[in-house]
């Protein structure tokens, strides 16, 4: 059974990273990964539905256009339950408490160790 | 004869008698006429007298009596002056000698019955026969002195009238017992009136001559006033001069009163004996004398005759040699005074006795006030010189304290010459107060040699009574001395310099005395208060002085400490920016590091998988074919490997850059602190050498690798490193550029030790090293040994809190001059909360 991930970050070759990162589960079919590259097309793409059930979303902060921390208080106001792991350059103390405050459920900085992502990942609750 | 004949005869004779009648009265009225004609020309000549010499009385009388004694037949005949009380011979005529000498000596006395009848009807009094009088029986002295010397009979005493009081009287006399008739007493009484008028205008021409003589004198000494309106000599000597001419005096003296004894400013025509006594010494005036009595409050003292005086016959000295020595009877003494108070004395002397009239009291009076006036605008004269001179002293310091700012050492010099020019003093001095003792700041009045031998003293304890700038200080206000010989306590070696008194004052900073300024004059007494307001201006000038130079000295100071935390915000703000700028590149360059990190791995993992995949394949390949893939593939594999290896080393120095841009108290972590050590050592070393390409230096390395962490915010304890590395490059640096000593090498070397509890890091140079006093202030903020605008003064003292404070360490120094510096850092190994926390 899959599941999407939803992974959003304005740097193109991060799609590629993760592509290439989630290789051997993407040909398993345990997850389908899905890219936008603004929070705007990521809000968008959930707004049409995204195929399979989604897990959890990836979110860089810095972005032009609406920052991740936005996008993670509007993704929480529409769907509470969905895990949203925030995922960037920047680790400092402030940016980390407001996504903890927004609702994050993982601060990760970059660049990023895939397996212990991959550990978290496979913690979170599976969507019904 | 016929009647007509006796008729005509009759008639004849008649008219004969009457022709002889009117002949008579014709001749009678001719003698008439004639005498009238000549008393007319009498009266004429007398007024032609007293036009032509209107001041000449005598001449007037004499022309007047003689007139009248020819007119009237007088045998002789004399004018008398009346004064209201007695009579004065003014002139007698053809009197026998021995009664003219008798009239000069014995005028006519009022008491006289005759005399008596004038006075008092006013009216001439005529007697035929003096020796048939009751008085000439009697015997009364004018009856007989008339009958007898002057060998007079008839009398006739006309009084000369002034508005009707009797002023005096004309009196002629007969040889023989015949009465003057009406027409001659008439005309005497004309006479009478005439020499009133002459007497009035001889009078009036005598008071305008006065008047004219007391105004142009006058008008001179104003004119002497105001030629030299400070210098009072001339002045003096001028209203002496005048007063004895007006006065009519044979000497005369004038003295000056400065409160307690009379000088002799003035003396004319003193007589040499009398000159010679006064030379012997002041002069000593007891009571009764004038001067005692001008001192006493009285303004004019008139002695009559000084021998017939109680001073005199007391013996009084004063008195005895003015009349003695110099021959004075009459003495006019006159008070110089203003207001109340006694300035002097104007003193004339008469050798006989004859009194002062009123017109030359008033006159001396008046020379008396012109003096007084000229000895005020001298006085304020004076005042005004003085202040002007205090004032320009004053003006002149003040430039001197605007001028050396820095150096008070100036000031109490132009204080020391002013206060010893204006003062008029033998020496002055300016010394200052620590607190114990007493320095020496000025001197003046001495010679070269002098002042080497009293500098030599000093500095002097503030309780040593024998020196009057430590009572000075000791007491905290002004101290006099009125003759130094007469003080116990004053150090009489001194008074060799010359001087008696002496006054203090002290320099008084918010009431605390910090110097004192001490004067000495040559005479004993007291000081005047102007001297005294003087030197205390100067005292606060002093102090205003030191003021200047201590605020100036602070400010300046000040301004130094300003500018050296200016650079170090500069410097700090530069740090911060590039900082930022850092932070900002860093954090480009994190991002395609990332990727390049990321990708090498992958690619990796894929050549991996290929080689797993294509295993198989690859086996089926000829040796040289798979020899050549597996070379190429584990060139790839290699090569990939070293991307990965690099990528990292990039992102090491990315994240050093990182931390050590960001200031202020950053995370505690965990961390190695021989990598802390080894990071900071590459970043000095190489920020030294991108600073000065000539720089070499040796770098020992002696690290204890235990792995074992510790707590330390990582950019903060790097800091401290980074300036123990700095501090040591520029020490070593230093000793290599001072001495050039063969086969000198400048070398750091590091030291880290566990110490269970703690990590020791010890920093050690071969440089110039640091002296003990030096060592003593290292970690005091701003305190630096390099050159102004080298250091801040700040990296130790910024060291040494992040280390005691922050962390809970120590940090410490040992040297040697000339041969090392060490510094050794021990920091807990877990955080202890700091001092500041716990607050």
């Amino acid at each position: 059974m899959s599941v999407s991930i939803l992974v959003v970050d304005d740097e193109a070759d991060v799609a590629e990273l993760f592509r290439q990162q989630f290789r051997r589960e993407v040909r398993q079919g345990h997850y389908v990964i899905h890219f936008a590259q603004s929070a705007e097309e990521a809000l968008g793409k959930l707004g049409d539905g995204i195929q399979p059930e989604l897990m959890v979303v990836l979110s860089d902060i810095n972005m032009p256009g609406m920052d991740g921390l936005l996008l993670l208080r509007k993704v929480k106001e529409q769907r509470a339950d969905l895990p949203v792991i925030m995922v960037t350059a920047y680790g400092d103390d402030e940016r980390r408490r407001k996504a903890v405050e927004f609702g994050a459920t993982e601060f990760v900085t970059k660049p990023v160790d895939f397996n212990l992502l991959k550990q978290q990942l496979q913690q979170l609750p599976t969507p019904s | 004869m016929p009647a007509e004949a006796e008729a005509s005869s009759q008639s004849v004779s008649k008219l004969q008698q009457r022709i002889d009648v009117l002949e008579a009265e014709l001749r009678a009225r001719t003698a008439e006429r004639d005498e009238a004609a000549r008393q007319q020309a009498a009266t004429a000549e007398v007024l032609q007298v007293i036009n032509s010499s209107p001041g000449d009385l005598r001449l007037v009388f004499e022309a007047m009596l003689e007139r009248a004694m020819r007119l009237c037949g007088a045998m002789c005949g004399g004018l008398f002056t009346y004064d209201g009380t007695n009579f004065q011979t003014a002139v007698t005529l053809g009197v026998p000698p021995a009664f003219a000498a008798y009239r000069e000596k014995y005028p006519p006395v009022a008491t006289n019955e005759r005399n008596a009848r004038m006075l008092q009807t006013k009216r001439f009094v005529q007697v035929l026969d003096v020796t048939q009088t009751e008085g000439y029986r009697q015997g009364d002295p004018v009856d007989r002195s008339i009958a007898d010397l002057g060998q007079a009979r008839t009398i006739l005493n006309v009084p000369l009238l002034k508005d009707d009081a009797v002023v005096g009287m004309f009196s002629v006399y007969r040889e023989e017992p015949r009465a003057f008739s009406e027409k001659q007493i008439a005309l005497l009484e004309t006479f009478a009136d005439q020499a009133v008028i002459a007497m009035e205008n001889a009078r009036l021409i005598t008071e305008t001559q006065e008047a004219l003589e007391r105004q142009t004198a006058t008008a001179e000494v104003l004119e002497v006033i105001n030629t030299s309106p400070g210098d009072l000599q001339p002045v003096f000597e001028a209203v002496l001069a005048k007063a004895m001419i007006l006065c009519q005096a044979a000497f005369g003296t004038m003295s000056t009163f400065d409160g307690l004894r009379l000088n002799t400013v003035a003396t004319r025509g003193v007589p040499e004996p009398f000159a010679r006594f006064r030379l012997s010494g002041p002069p000593e005036y007891g009571p009764g004398t004038g001067p005692a009595r001008l001192i006493a409050g009285e303004d004019i003292v008139h002695d009559l005759d000084a021998i017939d005086s109680e001073a005199y016959r007391r013996g009084d000295p004063s008195r005895r040699a003015i009349v003695d020595l110099g021959g004075a009877r009459t003495i006019l003494n006159v008070a110089l005074r203003k207001e109340d108070a006694l300035l002097g004395t104007i003193s004339i002397y008469r050798q006989e006795v004859r009194p002062f009239s009123d017109n030359q009291i008033a006159l001396l009076k008046n020379f008396a006030a012109q003096a007084v006036v000229a000895m005020e605008n001298a006085r304020l004269l004076d005042e005004q010189r003085e202040a002007l001179e205090r004032q320009t002293a004053t003006a002149d310091i003040l430039g001197v304290i605007s001028r050396s700012p820095t150096d008070a050492v100036p000031v109490f010099e132009a204080i020391a010459r002013n206060a010893h020019q204006l003062c008029n003093a033998v020496f002055c001095g300016v010394v200052q107060y620590d607190g114990e003792q007493l320095h020496l700041a000025a001197l003046r009045g001495f010679s070269p040699e002098e002042e080497k031998e009293l500098r030599i003293k000093y500095p002097v304890k503030a309780d040593d009574p024998s020196v009057l700038s430590a009572r000075v200080v000791t007491s905290g206000h002004e101290e006099y001395i009125v003759d130094i010989l007469a003080d116990e306590h004053y150090d009489h070696n001194q008074a060799s310099i010359g001087h008696r008194r002496m006054f203090g004052v002290p320099m008084l900073r918010d009431g605390k005395p910090i110097g004192a300024i001490v004067v000495a004059w040559r005479e004993p007494g007291t000081t005047p208060q102007a001297q005294i307001d003087l030197l205390t201006t100067f005292a606060a000038q002093a102090v205003i002085a030191i003021e200047n130079v201590r605020l100036f000295t602070e400010l300046r100071d000040s301004l130094a400490r300003l500018k050296a935390a200016q650079a170090n915000l500069i410097q700090s703000e530069k740090m911060a920016s590039l900082g930022q700028l850092t932070a900002g590149i860093a954090h480009e360059i994190k991002n395609p590091l990332n990727f390049v990190n990321n990708f090498a791995s992958l690619s990796v993992e894929l050549l991996d998988e290929l080689k797993e995949v294509a295993g198989p394949a690859l086996a089926t390949l000829d040796e040289d074919k798979r020899a050549e893939v597996d070379e190429a593939m584990s060139l790839l594999i290699g090569n990939l490997g070293k991307i990965i290896e690099h990528g990292k080393r990039a992102d090491g120095i990315v994240k050093s850059m990182l931390s050590h841009s960001r200031g202020g108290s950053g995370d505690w972590q965990p961390s190695d602190i021989n990598i802390l050590v080894e990071e900071a050592l590459n970043l000095a070393y190489h920020g030294a050498r991108a600073q000065d390409k000539e720089f070499n230096v040796t770098l020992e390395r002696d690290f204890e690798r235990t792995g074992k962490p510790i707590d330390v915010v990582p950019q903060d304890v790097t800091r401290v490193f980074l300036n123990l590395f700095g501090n040591g490059f520029y020490a070593t640096n230093k000793r290599h550029a001072a001495a050039r000593e063969a086969g000198f090498r400048p070398t750091i070397k590091v030291t880290t030790r566990d110490l269970g509890e703690l990590v020791e890091v010890r920093v050690r140079d071969n440089g110039t090293g640091i002296p003990a006093d030096v060592r003593a202030k290292l970690f005091q903020p701003f305190f630096t040994t390099k050159p102004t605008g080298e250091g801040t003064g700040l990296g130790l003292s910024i060291s040494y809190d992040i280390v005691t404070q922050q962390h809970g360490g120590t940090i410490e120094v040992e040297s040697e001059p000339g041969s090392f510096t060490e510094f050794t850092v021990r920091l807990p190994r877990t955080r202890r909360v700091s001092i500041a926390e716990r607050a």
